[in-house]
C-alpha cells in the first residue's frame, strides 16, 4: 500500500520504530503502520521491565548505593532475587547520582522537525537523565545482549539523541548518551556518545532523510535476508520473508477444523 | 442517555482513553480532542485497526438475523495486505471458536452515546451487541492479538458498558471480552442495579475532571506528542 495512504502528515519516529525501519522497511510497515501483533515469539521483555521499574523506584525514594534501601525496595515488590540484585549493583557502579545536581527517571521527550520537509515528530522515553559536570547524561538500561561497540552505531540512539538535544541546549549542557548493560555476561558498555552541534545536525538530516524514504515507499518491500528474517517477529506471515512458516498464534493450534472456517474471496 | 443524531450541536466528545488517563495527558491535546475531535487536526494514518474493524463488521453481518453466525459473511479482505489477510483468517477462526455455537442477532453498531445530564458524548466502539435467542443481552468486546499483559476487561470498560447499554440491556447483561488470536476470554455478569448507579457516579466525576483539565489547555511536550493531530500552532513545537 502506498505510503501516502498510511503515513501521518507528521510522521512519528520512536527509537523502536526507527530501529525497525533501518532493519527492514517491511518490519516498520507491519509493526508501526499496520499495528499487527507479532506472529512469532520474541525474547521476553518481562525481566527488563521489572528491572527498569525497580531502578526508577530505588532512585525516587533513595540511592542505588544504599544496599539496605535497595533490599527494602526489592523485597517490598517481591522480587529480591540474586539476578535483580546483581543488575542493580552493576548499575550502582556506573550511576552518577552522587555527583549529580539533579536527576529524572523515565523522562518522556519529544521534538518536532518542520523544515525542510518532510515533517516528523521524534519521541522517546529515556530511562534516566542525570545532570553533572556540564553534561546532560542520559542513560538507557539494557538487559539483553550487546551487539555493537559504540552507542552511535545504534539507530534507536539517534532518535533519542535528537529528541533530547533541545533539553541539553536549553540548559547549556553537552549531551551524552550511554547504554548501561546490566546483564553480568556483558563486561563493558558500548562507548558512550557525546554529541556536539555538528553531529546533532547530521543526526537530524539522517532522520529527515529516513522519513523522506518512507514517503517514497510504494511497496514497503522487505529485505528478505535470512539472517535478519530468522529472528523477525513477523517472519511467518511477512510477504517478503526469507523464513516463512506458520504463525505461532494460539488460535491456530486449536483443534477446530479450518476447512469449515474457510473464508470466501470477494467476487 | 441516548444515541446522538445529526441535529445535535457538537458536544464535547469523551473517549475511554480520556477517562483513564486525562490527568497524565497533554492538556492542549486533551482540549482539542474533547472539543474539536481529530477531524479538525492533521491527517493521521489509519490502518492499525483495519483487521479488527473488518472482523467486527463481518461478525455483525454474520448475525444480522437471529441464528448462529453465517460463516459466508466472513469474506477474505483481498484489499488488505497479505499479512493482514493472514491475521484476518486467524481472527475469523478465533471468533467462530468463541461464538460459533451461539444463536443471536447482533444489533447495529453504536459509536457514540450522548449523556444529556453531563452535556457530553461518550465516543468509542461499544463492541458487538448480541441479542441472544432467549432474550439475553451479551456485549462482546473483540481483541485481535493484544499484548499478553493487557487486561481483556478492566473496571473502566465495565463502567462504560454499563452506562452505554442502559436502554439496550435494562435488566440483564453479560460482558464477554475475547482475544480471538491469543484465545483469552473474560466474562463478567454485573449486578445491574448496584453497579450501574456506581458507574454513572464514577463517569460523572471523571467527565467533570476531564473537562476541567481540558479547560486548562496548557501543552506538555512528551509522550502525547506522538500521533498528536494538533501540532500546528503548539507553542512547545514552534519548529
Amino acid at each position: 500500500m502506498a505510503a501516502k495512504r498510511l503515513l501521518s502528515d507528521i510522521v512519528s519516529l520512536t527509537p523502536s520504530n526507527y530501529e525497525a525501519f533501518t532493519r527492514c522497511p517491511r518490519l516498520f510497515y507491519c509493526s508501526a503502520l499496520l499495528g499487527l501483533p507479532a506472529s512469532d515469539p520474541a525474547p521476553s521483555t518481562d525481566q527488563g521491565l521489572i528491572v527498569h521499574d525497580m531502578l526508577r523506584k530505588i532512585h525516587v525514594d533513595g540511592e542505588c548505593h544504599d544496599r539496605e534501601h535497595v533490599a527494602d525496595v526489592l523485597a517490598a515488590h517481591g522480587i529480591d532475587t540474586p539476578t535483580v540484585r546483581e543488575m542493580v549493583a552493576r548499575h550502582a557502579n556506573r550511576c552518577p547520582a552522587r555527583a549529580a545536581e539533579s536527576a529524572a527517571h523515565e523522562v518522556d521527550v519529544a521534538r518536532f522537525h518542520r523544515l525542510p520537509p518532510p515533517m516528523f515528530m521524534a519521541t522517546a522515553r529515556i530511562d534516566a537523565v542525570w545532570i553533572h559536570d556540564g553534561i546532560l547524561d542520559a542513560r538507557d538500561y539494557k538487559t539483553g545482549g550487546r551487539f555493537v561497540d559504540r552507542v552511535d552505531e545504534i539507530p534507536a540512539a539517534h532518535v533519542q539523541a535528537y529528541a533530547l538535544a533541545d533539553k541539553a541546549r536549553a540548559r547549556g549542557l553537552r549531551l551524552r548518551l550511554r547504554y548501561e548493560y546490566l546483564q553480568p555476561e556483558v563486561d563493558e558498555d558500548p562507548e558512550s556518545w557525546e554529541l556536539d552541534g555538528d553531529e546533532l545536525e547530521r543526526v537530524e538530516e539522517e532522520l529527515r532523510g529516513a522519513v523522506e524514504q518512507m514517503w517514497q515507499q510504494e511497496e514497503w518491500r522487505g529485505i528478505a535476508e535470512i539472517e535478519t528474517c530468522r529472528t523477525c517477529r513477523y517472519r511467518s506471515i511477512c510477504r517478503d520473508s526469507a523464513a516463512p512458516g506458520e504463525p505461532a498464534w494460539p488460535v491456530l493450534s486449536t483443534d477446530s477444523d479450518p476447512d469449515e472456517r474457510e473464508t470466501r474471496p470477494v467476487g | 442517555m441516548r444515541a446522538p443524531n445529526e441535529n445535535d450541536e457538537e458536544l464535547p466528545r469523551i473517549t475511554p482513553a480520556h477517562l483513564r488517563r486525562a490527568d497524565d495527558m497533554c492538556r492542549r491535546r486533551l482540549a482539542r480532542e474533547v472539543n474539536g475531535g481529530k477531524r479538525h487536526g492533521n491527517q493521521a494514518g489509519d490502518m492499525r485497526f483495519a483487521v479488527s474493524n473488518r472482523i467486527e463488521a463481518d461478525a455483525r453481518l454474520a448475525q444480522s438475523e437471529l441464528g448462529p453466525p453465517r460463516t459466508e459473511a466472513f469474506v477474505e479482505p483481498r484489499d488488505l495486505e497479505p499479512e493482514q489477510q493472514r491475521l484476518y483468517r486467524a481472527a475469523q477462526r478465533g471468533y467462530l471458536d468463541a461464538f460459533g455455537a451461539s444463536s443471536a442477532r447482533i444489533a447495529e453498531p453504536e459509536w457514540r452515546t450522548t449523556l444529556p445530564e453531563l452535556g457530553v458524548e461518550l465516543s468509542s466502539s461499544l463492541g458487538l451487541r448480541a441479542e441472544l435467542d432467549d432474550g439475553g443481552r451479551e456485549l462482546r468486546k473483540i481483541l485481535v492479538g493484544a499484548r499478553h499483559d493487557a487486561k481483556l476487561l478492566d473496571p473502566v470498560d465495565v463502567r462504560i458498558a454499563l452506562v452505554r447499554t442502559e436502554e439496550w440491556a435494562p435488566v440483564q447483561l453479560e460482558i464477554v471480552a475475547v482475544d480471538v488470536i491469543e484465545q483469552r476470554r473474560a466474562t463478567y455478569v454485573p449486578d445491574l442495579d448496584a453497579e450501574r448507579a456506581e458507574a454513572h457516579e464514577w463517569i460523572g466525576e471523571r467527565v467533570a475532571r476531564v473537562l476541567e483539565l481540558a479547560a486548562d489547555g496548557r501543552p506538555v511536550a512528551g509522550r502525547d506528542c506522538q500521533g498528536c493531530a494538533f501540532i500546528s500552532g503548539c507553542q512547545k513545537h514552534p519548529g
